[in-house]
C-alpha cells in the first residue's frame, strides 16, 4: 500500500501540466544561441522550441538568458562517509548508488546553482572502484521526514560507468609493514603506482580468461568479473582518474593493452602538458575542479617582486636605522650586495606559498595544474567537459559548476565553448547525448533561467527548471 | 629612553611618507570611480604621487608628464583588502595578550600572496595580526609591492587586534576572564607603581632637604618626573600623574595605549553572541568609538545591533551562512552582506579565506550584487568603505584631487567576468604590467 502511494507520487511528479517560456536570450547547449525564442514544455519534455512566436500566457523575465540545466559530469554529491569495500582493492560489481544519500545538501545547493543532472563517481581509495551512477539532482524520493517532496536526488542509472583510479589515491595510507606486522589484517596493497597498474591488469586479464570460460560454459557466475566483461565489451564506460601526465599516458597505455571502446579520462589536472596525445588517441577528458580550496595552483619560480628586483635592485635596509633615499654608509645598516649576490638573490630569497596546499595541487599531484587548462585542452582540441568533484558539497556559490566554467572563461575559454562543457557535452560524455544538455525538441525539460549572461558573475539562476517542475524560483 | 622612541617613531613617518611618487598621466576609454559613476573619454594626472587632475578628455595635461593612452580600458581606483592575515608565516603569537607585536615584522614582501593580489588589481591591504588570541598586536596598511617592508607600506597606524570571539581551544568565557584580568592586572600594576613613584618622591625630596646628591638623577629627565597626564582612563589613585610611558613595560604600554582610547581597534567578534559581548567590554571602557567589528557571515543575527552601534564591519571568511535545523536538518543559507545592508551597517568585505584566488575581492562585490545588494554598495565594501575604516579617505579609495595616484588598468569594468588587470600604478609608479607576469604567462601556457 505504501509503496503504491509512493508509485503514485512519482507518477505525479513527472507527469506536469504543460508551460511555456518566452526568453530575450537562449544558449541552446550546442553552442548556437537563439533569441526571442519560445520554449513549450509537455509532461516534462521540451515539446516546441520557436522563434518569434507569441503566446499569451507565457512566462517571462525581462534580459534573462535560458540553458539547459547543467550537467556535472564528475562529481561526489552525497558520496559521504565510506563507500568503499577496502576489504579488497577492485571492487568492480559494487554500486555506488547502494550506499549514496540521495537527500544529501550537495544535491539542493547543486540545483539551485543550475546544476539539473550529475555523474557521481564512487570514490578513488580502490584500484577498481565500482559503478558511478547517473543522477537528475531533483525528483527524487527524500528520506527525511521533514522534506520537501522530490527534493532530493533522483537516479537515473545505478551503472553509468566504472571507475579505475591510478596514480596516488589507492595506495595512499597502505602498508605491509615488517616482520610479522606483513600478515596483519591492517596489511593492504598496493603500495605503489606501479602496484595500482598491476591491479588493473590482474583483474582484466581475469576477466579475459573469464569471458572465455563462461562463453564455454566452464565457470560459474562471478559479478565482479561480469562487470570487467562489460567494460571490455564497450557496455559499460571504463572512467579512470588520473591526474598526473604521465598517469595519464599509463591510462591510454592500458586502453592500447585492454581496448577498452569506452574510456573516459577523469580529472587530468596535468594533462595540458600533453594535449596534443590526448587529442590524436581521441580519449574525451572529465576535469576536476581545476581551482577548489585544495587544487588551486601556481607555477613556481621566483616571485613578481623578486623578477623586478633582480630587474632593479633597490637598496635593502631597515627603517629603524636610516631613512629611505637618505645617504647611507656601510656602518649605518646598508646592505651593498654585488652583482653577484643580486643575481642569486631570487633563489636564495625566503619564499612562502600563498596557501598551504596552493603549489601542492589536488592530494599532493597535479602540482604543475594551471587554471587554463580548459583553455588550453580547448586550444589541443581535446574533447572534455567539466566536473565539480566535491565542490557541490559546500553551499559557497565559489564552489558551483557554474563558476568553475566562468574561471574557465576568464582564463582563456571562449563562452560557448565553455557553456557546452557544462551542458551538451558532458551529457553526450555520460551517454545521454538524446536526451539531456540542450534545448531541443524531445529533449528533458531540464531548463535554467538566468537574471542575465549566465557566465557572468551577477548573474543569478533565477528558476531552474527539472524534467518540467520548477524546483528553484528566486524571481 | 624616549629619545630613541621619537627617532624610531619619526623614521617610521618618513619610511611611509616617502614611497614611490611618481607623474604619469592616463587617458581611457572610461575612467570608473569608486563609486561606479563614468567619465567616458576621462583623463586621470598625477603629480609626484598625488592627483592633480581628473576630467574629460580636455582636461590639461602638463608637458613634463607622461601620457598613458588606453582607448579600450576602464580606469579604476582598484580594490581594498580591509582586513588580512596573509602574508606573514604565521597570523599569531602563541601568548595570548600580545599588544607589543607588529605585523611588519612578520610581513614577508615576496610572499606570493602579495603577488597574487596585486595581478587581481588589489592596491592596498590591511594586514592585521590573526583572530587567534586576546589581544593580537599592531598591523598596518601594505600596498602588494615592493621588496621591503618600508617600501609597502602606505600607513603603519592601522590599529590593534582584540579578539572577543575565543581563540582556539578556548571557551569564551576564558576568553573574557582573560581579558578582564589583563585590565585588571594592568590598573592593579598602575596603582602598585604610582605607590612607588610617590614613596620614592617623598624619599628623594626628604633627602634633597638633607643635602643629599642622588647619582640617579639624569639631566633628561628621569622616572621621577611627571607625565603630566599619560594614563588618561579609569578612576584617579595615587600617584597616577607621575607614571610616565618609560616606567611601564611594552605589554602595559599596549593595554595602556588600548585603554587610553589612542588605538583602533580591530575587536574580532565572529557571531552575534561575540557582538554583544564584544558591545559590553568596549562600552564599559568607553572604546566603542574606536572599534571596528570583524566578524564572520554569522553575525547577519547581530545586524540590528551592528547598525544601532554605527560601527563599521568587515566581513571575513565566507559570505553565506549556512545554518541546519537540528530537527528537520533542513539547511538554510543567509547571504550575510545583503542582511547587514538592509539593516544600515556600513560593511566592507575581507576575502581572505575566499576560495577564488587572486581577483576574489572582485568576485565578491559581483556575488553582492548577484545576491540583491546594490551596485554602489558592494563596490564601496571593497574600495571605499575599507579606506574609510582605515582612517586614510583622503588618500585613497577613490579619485579625489589631492589623493594617492593609485589606479588599476582594466580590459573592461573591473567586476565583468572576463576583466583582466593590465596595469597597476601605486602612487604614479608602475608596479605591475600584465605584459611582464612571467608566472601569469607560464599558468596561461601550461608548464610543460
Amino acid at each position: 500500500m505504501i509503496f503504491s502511494s509512493l508509485l503514485i507520487t512519482t507518477t505525479a511528479l513527472l507527469a506536469q501540466q504543460s508551460s511555456q517560456w518566452a526568453v530575450d536570450t537562449v544558449h541552446l547547449g550546442d553552442g548556437q544561441t537563439m533569441h526571442n525564442v519560445l520554449i513549450t514544455i509537455n509532461d516534462g519534455k521540451i515539446t516546441a522550441v520557436t522563434q518569434n512566436a507569441d503566446a499569451d500566457d507565457a512566462q517571462s523575465v525581462a534580459n534573462a538568458h535560458m540553458t539547459p540545466g547543467l550537467i556535472d559530469a564528475y562529481s561526489y554529491m552525497g558520496v559521504d562517509g565510506a563507500t568503499l569495500e577496502e576489504s579488497r582493492e577492485s571492487t568492480a560489481s559494487l554500486k555506488l548508488s547502494n550506499s549514496l544519500r540521495f537527500d544529501a545538501p550537495a544535491f539542493g545547493y547543486a540545483s539551485s546553482e543550475g546544476v539539473t543532472s550529475a555523474y557521481i563517481s564512487p570514490a578513488s581509495m580502490n584500484v577498481i572502484g565500482g559503478l558511478g551512477c547517473m543522477v537528475k539532482t531533483h525528483g527524487g524520493q527524500v528520506a527525511s521526514l521533514f522534506g520537501d517532496a522530490g527534493a532530493a536526488a533522483r537516479l537515473i542509472s545505478d551503472s553509468a560507468a566504472l571507475k579505475v583510479t591510478l596514480g596516488g589515491d589507492p595506495s595512499m595510507g597502505n602498508h605491509t609493514g615488517s616482520g610479522k606486522w606483513t600478515t596483519s589484517y591492517t596489511a593492504r596493497r598496493p603500495n605503489t603506482r606501479m602496484g595500482t597498474v598491476w591491479v588493473v591488469r590482474r583483474e582484466f586479464y581475469r576477466a579475459l580468461e573469464y569471458v572465455e570460460l563462461r562463453d564455454q560454459g566452464q565457470v560459474a557466475y562471478n559479478a565482479d568479473l561480469e562487470v570487467l566483461a562489460a567494460a571490455l565489451s564497450g557496455d559499460i564506460q571504463v572512467r579512470v582518474q588520473a591526474r598526473e601526465a604521465h598517469d595519464v599516458e599509463t591510462a591510454l597505455r592500458l586502453q592500447e593493452e585492454f581496448g577498452w571502446p569506452r574510456m573516459l579520462i577523469e580529472e587530468a589536472t596535468n594533462a595540458h602538458k600533453i594535449a596534443e596525445m590526448v587529442a590524436r588517441e581521441h580519449v574525451p577528458i572529465v576535469t576536476g575542479p581545476a581551482f577548489d580550496s585544495s587544487s588551486r595552483s601556481i607555477a613556481r619560480g621566483p616571485s613578481a617582486a623578486e623578477l623586478a628586483y633582480a630587474a632593479e635592485p633597490g637598496q635593502i635596509c631597515c627603517e629603524d636605522y636610516h631613512a629611505p633615499g637618505e645617504e647611507h654608509v656601510n656602518e649605518s645598516g646598508k646592505l651593498e650586495l654585488s652583482e653577484f649576490a643580486l643575481s642569486l638573490l631570487p633563489a636564495v630569497a625566503p619564499r612562502y606559498e600563498a596557501a598551504p596546499g596552493l603549489a601542492r595541487g589536488r592530494r599532493s599531484e597535479g602540482s604543475g595544474s594551471t587554471p587554463a587548462l580548459p583553455a588550453l585542452l580547448a586550444d589541443a582540441s581535446v574533447k572534455f567537459a567539466m566536473g565539480s568533484a566535491e565542490s557541490h558539497d559546500s553551499p559557497l556559490t565559489e564552489s558551483s559548476l557554474i563558476y568553475q566554467a566562468r574561471r574557465a572563461v576568464r582564463w582563456g575559454l571562449d563562452k560557448d565553448i565553455a557553456l557546452s562543457l557544462i551542458t551538451s557535452v558532458p551529457a553526450q560524455l555520460c551517454g545521454y547525448g538524446d536526451s539531456l544538455g540542450q534545448i531541443k525538441t524531445g529533449f528533458d525539460a531540464d531548463l535554467v533561467l538566468w537574471s542575465g549572461d549566465p557566465l557572468d558573475p551577477t548573474s543569478l539562476p533565477l528558476v531552474v527548471i527539472v524534467d518540467g517542475q520548477v524546483v528553484a524560483d528566486n524571481r | 629612553m624616549r629619545l630613541l622612541t621619537t627617532l624610531l617613531v619619526s623614521s617610521c613617518f618618513v619610511a611611509s611618507a616617502a614611497a614611490q611618487s611618481g607623474s604619469v598621466a592616463v587617458k581611457a576609454a572610461k575612467i570608473m570611480r569608486a563609486d561606479g559613476s563614468v567619465i567616458e573619454q576621462g583623463t586621470l594626472v598625477i603629480e609626484n604621487g598625488r592627483i592633480t587632475a581628473i576630467g574629460g578628455s580636455d582636461t590639461e595635461v602638463p608637458f613634463d608628464v607622461l601620457l598613458n593612452e588606453y582607448p579600450t580600458a576602464v580606469v579604476f581606483p582598484g580594490f581594498f583588502e580591509a582586513h588580512s592575515n596573509s602574508g606573514m608565516d604565521r597570523a599569531n603569537e602563541n601568548v595570548p595578550l600580545a599588544p607589543f607585536l607588529n605585523v611588519k615584522d612578520s610581513i614577508d614582501p615576496v610572499s606570493f600572496y602579495f603577488e597574487d593580489e596585486l595581478r587581481g588589481g588589489t592596491v592596498a591591504i590591511g594586514v592585521m595580526p590573526g583572530n587567534n588570541t586576546v589581544i593580537g598586536g599592531r598591523g598596518r596598511v601594505v600596498a602588494p609591492s615592493g621588496m621591503t617592508i618600508e617600501q609597502m607600506t602606505l600607513s603603519d597606524d592601522l590599529g590593534m587586534k582584540v579578539a572577543i570571539g575565543p581563540k582556539n581551544g578556548w571557551s569564551r568565557s576564558s576568553q573574557l576572564a582573560e581579558l578582564r584580568e589583563a585590565v585588571a592586572k594592568l590598573n592593579l600594576d598602575l596603582r602598585e607603581l604610582g605607590e612607588t613613584l610617590t614613596y620614592d618622591g617623598v624619599v628623594r625630596e626628604d633627602r634633597k632637604k638633607a643635602g643629599v646628591e642622588d647619582d640617579d638623577e639624569a639631566a633628561d629627565g628621569d622616572m621621577y618626573d611627571s607625565a603630566g597626564g599619560y594614563i588618561r582612563f579609569g578612576d584617579d589613585f595615587a600617584g597616577k600623574e607621575l607614571i610616565s610611558e618609560e616606567d611601564l613595560d611594552d605589554t602595559q604600554r599596549g593595554m595602556v595605549d588600548i585603554l587610553n582610547g589612542d588605538e583602533r581597534l580591530w575587536v574580532y567578534a565572529p557571531s552575534a553572541t561575540d557582538i554583544m559581548h564584544a558591545q559590553t567590554w568596549l562600552t564599559a571602557h568607553g572604546l566603542l568609538d574606536n572599534t571596528v567589528f570583524v566578524v564572520r557571515s554569522s553575525a547577519h543575527k547581530a545586524a540590528s545591533l551592528l547598525a544601532e552601534m554605527e560601527r563599521p564591519v568587515v566581513i571575513s571568511g565566507d559570505l553565506w551562512h549556512v545554518q541546519t535545523n537540528p530537527i528537520t536538518e533542513i539547511q538554510t543559507k543567509t547571504f550575510a552582506p545583503l542582511v547587514l545592508h538592509e539593516a544600515g551597517v556600513k560593511f566592507a568585505i575581507s576575502s581572505e579565506e575566499g576560495r577564488m584566488g587572486p581577483d576574489r575581492l572582485a568576485y565578491q562585490a559581483a556575488m553582492c550584487m548577484r545576491e540583491g545588494v546594490p551596485r554602489e554598495a558592494a563596490l564601496a565594501a571593497v574600495t571605499t568603505n575599507p579606506v574609510d575604516f582605515w582612517g586614510l579617505s583622503d588618500e585613497l579609495g577613490d579619485f579625489n584631487l589631492g589623493a594617492d595616484g593609485t589606479f588599476v588598468v582594466f580590459d573592461r569594468e573591473p567586476l565583468h567576468a572576463q576583466a583582466k588587470v593590465l596595469e597597476v600604478y601605486i602612487r604614479g609608479d608602475k608596479v605591475y604590467d600584465r605584459k611582464d607576469d612571467t608566472r601569469l604567462q607560464r599558468l596561461q601556457e601550461g608548464t610543460k
